[in-house]
């Protein structure tokens, strides 16, 4: 009964699914709606129309150092000009956008939700290359900066103006005498981060930081339309200026400027020290307070307990993250400013950053600050290597801003991501031709083939060594960090010189252009570590960069000891709780998680229920054995679906559709998300996160063999002949896994007659396991790969895997190929009426409540408050923040899911499959299919037997052990017939 | 006669042997030497809570139904009858394990002797690098996982890509998912693996023997080395060969960790399920407790037997 209730639900939902996503294909012109909230819930087109010609126009773009080459006969501008954001062309703009009357002191500004495109029409007065930048106010949202795509006469001008990106503004919260909080041991509390936006300049400018100076456009005499096109986060604007780009003065000139105006330094005593783990604003919510114990004089420091001392590390290391610290100057005079800094990361090499002094950068070297490496604290005056700078400053307040810029650098990663870029296209190109597994004794006949890459191999490896030479020449020495470039160059000049070398050496290209990406990867990366800055005229002693030998032992002598009386446990608890009071949580996941879980709790969840709970982190597996001895937790978390039900069915966990708002609650997330978690009509688990498969597809390989994404799995059977022509492979899960997937676009469901029995000897599910075995023994789909890895190389540019794991290790792993991928929606079946399904199937993790939950009505408080949609938006929020970008929480909870900082093109990839989810039962004895169906599938892998057979042989085995179990729990069975064996 | 006994003991000792029952005379003999008592007290507390309450422990839920949740029922003897009557893969699972122990314990067995042998007629400074060398895989941990690299199931596999750049074969073998190789695979890596502590006890007991023994057997008539091997060295390390067997049945035995990280859980159509697998899967994945105790109850008393019998082959050595 429940399930035929089940299947009409899905059936129903599915039918509106698809005629909504005619609709919306319809209106997919009529922009209006773009930000329409109700468009989160009605667009549930099951497939979005991702066309590739768009995606081949977006990788044909050219960079921009091509953009200034074919423009280099146009001048640069002399004079500039302003426009109102709030003159807006109407007719060019697509978004919603809002005019904000006398808006924060600035007069009329426009509003930019964080959808659909804004434009303006200029009148240029002369012909010329003009930068551009824009006075803007950023609006509280995501914990992500902003970013917009930069159009000018329709037309996106080179690749990076694609990703302008305008940072936010962020402070701490500290307590009313400017301390941080602290517990009742006396550690210090890690503040709590708000937006404080403020008006801010943004100059037009590389998100990567691959060219120190903001962009320049050319622009024609006359009329023109810009338009920012918006990718994430809305924005308030006031005006857009397009300006003549001048050359910075350098420190000489200005050195010669302050000596003809007279400055001297300052006084010996105008000595100022700034805490810098107290800065007055930061870009991101990742730069926050952190502590260093491995120091004695950091300050401040303590043996026992925890201070927040220091900032940055790994924190502050992408470019365009910049912290400020506001400073009251005594008197007027030049100085100079020696933070006290930490760069253990970067062995042998330096770090950048950009200094700019009340918002302007001071002269040109103020670009390129060095901060070299050591594995001791230092302390030094801001220098570039060459020169240590002395600064004017005017009494009073004086903002310092330190920003991660690349420098010196970033020439030279520019042309080694031109290099790994050319690489990477005659790797596919051969790759194409050979296969994975070239024979090395074969005469491929490149040369005729594939000329130009193989030239460019050639050129690649000229422009390495030159790389190489220079960065030796930076540095000073020759480090391992170059030692790879050499290495690479060699390769290539062996490929490049000499065909035969070419199908022998391709692995090892392979893998170098791996090493090559993550080369990039780290050389980009810019971590420094600060404890204060030191402002001070010149000839002023430094204090001591480190502590004495007696100081250190001293140290580490008190620290040992103390480490007997301290209570780790009890971290961050801001008051003693009564112990029979306390609703107790357990998770097994990681100690970030558990952290960010506690500090929600503190700020959020105590104070407003009065409740108080116990975050603890425990090792996995802990659960069972507490359970059984009587000591387990009110409420575990991440506990998988299946879990739940094994404890539900031996009455350990609580049933929890009794409780008052379990209603609500479950509205939050998609039915399917409650099927794993519920058995027969009682739920006892409340869902957190939940993945399930996406299609990952190569934009530049497809754009390559000019195919179309598929749609339907006839799509996908009609292009695999294509990818296979050229030695590449698509990545589909086997098995189960991949039958299930047909099962259930089928509309089949897994079990029969209420679980009972298994319902994989239907027509339905033998169709599908047997579409699924096709796939392999037709098509010679591999079974086991590392799809990430194969995916990356480009020999697996279609794939369909689960989506938050994959996404995240390809943003963070596959540097190369950034921006060359993407998520979709699955393929699916269409039927009669053209309809297409193409549900995927989703797993789930859950929060329990155990039996001995001693206060069942607040723990049940604690679950609602914990699936909400705030608290998994700031804890998703959070955990990126903590840990990076490729932490992105799976959260279960639909409304959150638009809160999370995706990409807004990979939100509404991933929000479309969101809506079109199956969820598979959790049945007792479930345990068993897996495996039978593993069985079955490897028989017709390994020794070619019939599908049919091969599952219906099993089928017997699995019912007989679904009815064992169901036996054991009481629970109704159907009786297997006696001549099973 | 026993008045005179009586009145002898009386001059000698107050009371005697006869004189008390068998746990008077235990105790008493507990009190006498009970300082030692003490000093084994620490070992053998922690032994009987850690072992024996638990073997006893699991000897009372074979009898039993239990969850691991839920309070144990009594069932009697259900759980043995469903064992050898109703469970097909128990089946299976005894016959794996038998060729398992066939094969690799004597195997692993003999090869330790040799190599101990063999190994111990080296200089001292290069035995202890030999020892080193072969010792090696059993004190890495679960280096054994090379073999999944070497055996990798992905056509980028040591093995699988060597033969498909060879063309013997044209899509990758699954060797570790195809019940025809993962056998003979397991057995490869498990007497790999197998030169551990019997193998070093070995080399340690060869080390005891006295040389004046051989040259004694020398004058006795010892014509080779082998008749060195059987007559002398065997039977003086008779206790390090008893060591090395209980070991090596026991490895054998309880042999499943290593299949489960090459083959993964269950292996396919229960091609390597051994009883340790039987009884992981029952204990762990199924919650049914007192089945897999019963099933502990059987593996323990096979080897039990198995020990019996390899004493009984031991005391033949020298013969």
């Amino acid at each position: 009964m429940k399930k035929s209730k089940f299947t009409k639900f899905i059936a129903v939902f599915l039918a509106s699914v698809t005629i909504c996503s005619s609709f919306s294909a319809l209106a997919a012109d009529i922009p209006d709606n773009a930000t329409d909230p109700a468009k989160e819930t009605d667009k549930d087109s099951g497939t979005l129309d991702r066309n590739i010609e768009e995606v081949k126009e977006i990788l044909n773009a050219i960079s921009y150092e091509d953009y200034l080459k074919r423009n280099a006969d146009i001048p640069d501008a002399t004079s500039s000009f302003k426009i109102n954001a709030v003159d807006y062309d109407k007719d060019a703009t697509t978004a919603k956008v809002e005019v904000k009357k006398d808006f924060e002191g600035k007069g009329s500004s426009l509003l930019l939700p964080d959808d659909g495109k804004v434009g303006w029409k200029i009148d240029v007065p002369a012909t010329g290359k003009y930068a551009i930048k824009m006075e803007y106010f950023p609006v509280s949202g995501k914990a992500t900066s902003i970013e917009r795509m930069f159009l000018i006469d329709g037309k996106v001008p080179f690749k990076e103006a694609r990703y302008l990106t305008a940072t936010k503004i962020w402070i701490d919260e500290f307590e009313a005498d400017g301390n941080f909080k602290s517990d009742i041991n006396g550690n210090d509390i890690r503040p709590q981060k708000s937006e404080k936006p403020k008006w801010r300049t943004y100059s037009f400018n590389d998100s990567l930081g691959s060219y120190l100076e903001p962009f320049k456009f050319a622009f024609t005499k006359g009329e023109h339309l810009i338009q920012l096109d918006a990718v994430r986060e809305p924005i308030i604007i006031n005006s857009i200026e397009l300006y003549p780009l001048e050359a910075l003065k350098t420190y000489a000139e200005v050195k010669a400027e302050y000596a003809a105006k007279g400055y001297k330094p300052a006084s010996v005593n105008s000595v100022i020290k700034v805490d810098a783990e107290k800065p007055s604003a930061a870009s991101d919510r990742v730069i926050y307070p952190i502590y260093d114990r491995t120091s004695p004089i950091t300050d401040p420091q303590d043996p026992a307990i925890i201070k927040l001392n220091t900032i940055g590390r790994d924190k502050w290391q992408t470019v365009g993250q910049w912290i400020q610290w506001e400073v009251d100057v005594p008197e007027s005079g030049l100085y100079q400013i020696a933070p006290r800094y930490k760069q253990a990361t970067l062995a042998g090499m330096y770090v950048s950053r950009r200094i700019t002094i009340n918002g302007e950068i001071p002269f040109e070297e103020a670009n390129r600050l060095r901060f070299n490496y050591s594995d001791q604290w230092q302390v030094k005056p801001i220098n570039n290597n060459a020169e240590e700078f002395e600064f004017y400053l005017e009494a009073g307040k004086n903002v310092i801003e330190l920003e991660v810029a690349l420098g010196d650098m970033s020439d030279i990663l520019r042309r080694v991501e031109n290099s790994l870029s050319n690489m990477n296209k005659a790797y596919l190109k051969i790759l194409m031709i050979t296969g994975p597994t070239p024979d090395p004794y074969r005469d491929y006949n490149f040369g005729r083939l594939i000329p130009n890459e193989i030239s460019s191999l050639y050129v690649e490896e000229k422009n390495l060594t030159q790389v190489s030479k220079e960065l030796t020449e930076l540095v000073g020495i020759k480090g391992d960090h170059v030692a790879t470039l050499d290495k690479i160059a060699l390769l290539l000049g062996r490929m490049g010189s000499d065909e035969d070398e070419i199908a022998k050496n391709l692995e090892n290209l392979k893998t170098n252009i791996g090493s090559l990406g993550t080369w990039l990867l780290t050389s980009k990366n810019q971590p420094l570590e600060l404890d204060y800055l030191m402002i001070q005229p010149k000839g002023v002693a430094l204090p001591p960069a480190n502590a004495n030998f007696f100081q250190a032992a001293w140290h580490e002598i008190r620290s040992f000891v103390m480490s007997f009386f301290t209570d780790y446990n009890s971290l961050g608890a801001s008051e003693k709780i009564d112990k029979d009071e306390i609703v107790e949580v357990w998770l097994a996941t990681g100690r970030d998680q558990a952290q960010i879980i506690r500090q929600l709790v503190d700020n959020d969840f105590t104070p407003k229920k009065n409740i108080s709970v116990n975050v603890k982190l425990v090792a996995g597996g802990t659960l069972l054995p507490a359970t059984l001895s009587g000591t387990g937790p009110d409420i575990n978390l991440f506990s998988t679906g299946n879990e739940a039900i094994n404890y539900a069915i031996r009455s350990a966990v609580l049933p929890l559709n009794e409780f008052p708002s379990f209603n609500e609650v479950t509205k939050r997330f998609h039915p399917s998300a409650m099927v794993p978690v519920t058995l027969y009509g009682k739920t006892y688990g409340i869902p957190e996160t939940q993945t399930f498969s996406m299609m990952f597809y190569r934009k530049d390989i497809f754009a390559d063999l000019g195919i179309e994404i598929p749609k339907t799995w006839d799509d996908l059977h009609a292009i695999v002949p294509v990818l296979q022509n050229n030695k590449m492979e698509v990545g589909f899960p086997s098995s189960l896994a991949g039958s299930n997937l047909f099962l259930y676009q089928m509309g089949g469901d897994l079990y029969a007659d209420d679980g009972k029995r298994i319902n994989l000897d239907s027509n339905l599910a033998l169709d599908a396991f047997r579409d699924m075995c096709e796939l392999f023994e037709m098509y010679r789909f591999p079974r086991t790969y590392d799809f990430p890895n194969r995916f990356r190389t480009g020999e697996m540019p279609l794939g369909i895997a689960e989506y938050s794991g994959t996404y995240n290790q390809l943003t963070i792993f596959a540097t190369e190929i950034r921006g060359l991928w993407e998520f979709v929606p699955l393929p699916g079946i269409m039927d009669k009426d053209g309809n297409i399904n193409n549900v995927s199937t989703a797993g789930v993790n859950c929060s329990v409540m155990m039996r001995n939950a001693k206060n069942p009505e607040k723990a049940w408080e604690f679950m609602d408050w914990y699936t909400s949609a705030d608290t998994q938006s700031n804890y998703a929020n959070e955990l990126v923040a903590t840990m990076g970008p490729a932490a992105k929480h799976p959260t279960a909870n639909r409304e959150a899911l638009v809160e999370l900082p995706w990409p807004t093109r990979d939100y509404e990839n991933l929000a479309s499959q969101f809506d079109n989810l199956a969820g598979i039962p959790e049945m007792p004895g479930g345990y068993i299919i897996q495996r039978y169906v593993d069985f079955a599938f490897l028989a017709v892998y390994n020794d070619g037997a019939d599908p049919v057979e091969s599952m219906l042989d099993k089928i017997p085995e699995i019912n007989k052990e679904i009815t064992r179990k169901r036996k054991e729990f009481g629970l109704e069975v159907i009786e297997v017939p006696s001549d099973v064996k | 006669m026993s008045e005179n006994t009586a009145a002898k003991t009386q001059d000698v000792r107050p009371v005697s042997r006869k004189d008390m029952t068998k746990w008077q005379w235990t105790w008493k003999e507990m009190k006498r030497n009970k300082v030692a008592y003490i000093m084994i007290a620490p070992f053998f507390i922690l032994f009987i809570i850690f072992t024996v309450i638990p073997v006893v422990l699991s000897l009372f839920l074979s009898f039993t139904t239990f969850n691991l949740l839920e309070p144990p029922k009594f069932i009697f003897m259900d759980n043995y009858i469903r064992l050898f009557l109703d469970d097909d893969i128990f089946l299976i699972a005894v016959k794996n394990t038998f060729i398992f122990a066939a094969v690799t314990g004597p195997i692993s067995y003999l090869l330790s002797l040799l190599l101990a042998w063999f190994i111990n007629e080296l200089t001292p400074r290069i035995r202890a690098l030999v020892t080193l060398v072969f010792y090696s895989p059993s004190i890495s941990g679960s280096v054994y996982l090379i073999w999944t690299v070497l055996f990798s199931s992905d056509q980028y596999g040591y093995v699988n890509g060597m033969l498909i750049n060879l063309g013997v074969i044209s899509k990758p073998i699954q060797f570790f998912q195809d019940a025809n190789y993962v056998m003979p695979l397991c057995i490869i890596v498990a007497l790999w693996t197998s030169l551990g502590t019997s193998f070093l006890s070995f080399i340690a007991g060869l080390q005891t023997i006295d040389k004046s023994m051989y040259e004694a057997a020398a004058v006795d008539g010892i014509k080779n080395r082998w008749q060195e091997l059987w007559y002398v060295t065997l039977p003086t390390m008779k206790p390090q060969l008893m060591f090395g067997a209980v070991m090596s049945i026991t490895g054998s035995f309880g042999f499943g960790a290593v299949v489960t990280a090459l083959a993964g859980f269950p292996s396919v159509d229960y091609s390597a399920h051994t009883i340790m697998h039987h009884l992981d899967d029952y204990g762990g994945t199924r919650f049914e407790v007192g089945y897999s105790s019963a099933i502990a109850t059987l593996l323990f008393l096979i080897m039990m037997g198995a020990n019996l019998l390899v004493k009984k082959l031991l005391s033949k050595v020298g013969q």
